[in-house]
């Protein structure tokens, strides 16, 4: 079951995480990092399966592809972005926090420019 | 990847701060400056390594 492994790794990297943080704060934070980062390797496999299946129920429904690449994109960066700001908090750096967390929602606005406008497009369509 | 690569950085890590400790105490203080960014460039170099494959991987995934 690969929860275990996930769980046990969690577990491991938290304790040694503990373990040098009174010695070497970096270290401390560089073992987080790495936990996290080998967390999301171990279950990466079975997300691509999950994508798989959304974009096939999208395929299915008659969704356009164009918007579900769109939101898939989102859904990345708003990830990446995510993993950055936690980094940040962790080693106390709030301040450079959020400014990654507005760098992503800046980016994600443009990313998904087309959608609003199609929708903008679409409600005016409606009422002229 | 595997677990490994946590246990060689919590391992540099411990012996670094024992290094530095030690010559903390023997009054060489610079040596033990040197120690620890010896030991943390090491470490960053693999960890920056393993960034960059999560960065790859997530790419791929979601086609950014």
């Amino acid at each position: 079951m690969e929860i275990i492994q996930v769980v046990a790794a969690g577990m491991i990297g938290a304790v040694l995480s503990i373990l040098l943080k009174k010695h070497s704060p970096e270290f401390s934070l560089l073992i987080g990092i790495v936990t996290g980062v080998l967390i999301f390797m171990m279950i990466a496999d079975s997300l691509k399966d999950v994508l798989a299946l959304l974009k096939e129920m999208a395929d299915t429904a008659g969704i356009n592809m164009a918007y579900l690449s769109i939101v898939m994109k989102v859904i990345g960066i708003a990830y990446i972005a995510e993993f950055g700001i936690q980094l940040c908090a962790d080693a106390g750096e709030k301040s450079i926090a959020s400014k990654i967390e507005l760098a992503g929602k800046v980016l994600i606005m443009v990313i998904s420019a087309p959608v609003l406008l199609a929708l903008m497009n679409m409600v005016l369509h409606m009422v002229a | 990847m595997d677990i490994n690569i946590v246990f060689r950085i919590a391992a540099v890590g411990i012996l670094v701060a024992v290094l530095n400790q030690v010559l903390i105490r023997a009054g060489r203080e610079e040596q033990a400056m040197m120690t620890t960014l010896a030991g943390l460039v090491v470490v960053l170099f693999w960890v920056i390594q393993y960034i960059s494959q999560l960065f790859n991987t997530v790419q791929t995934l979601f086609q950014l």
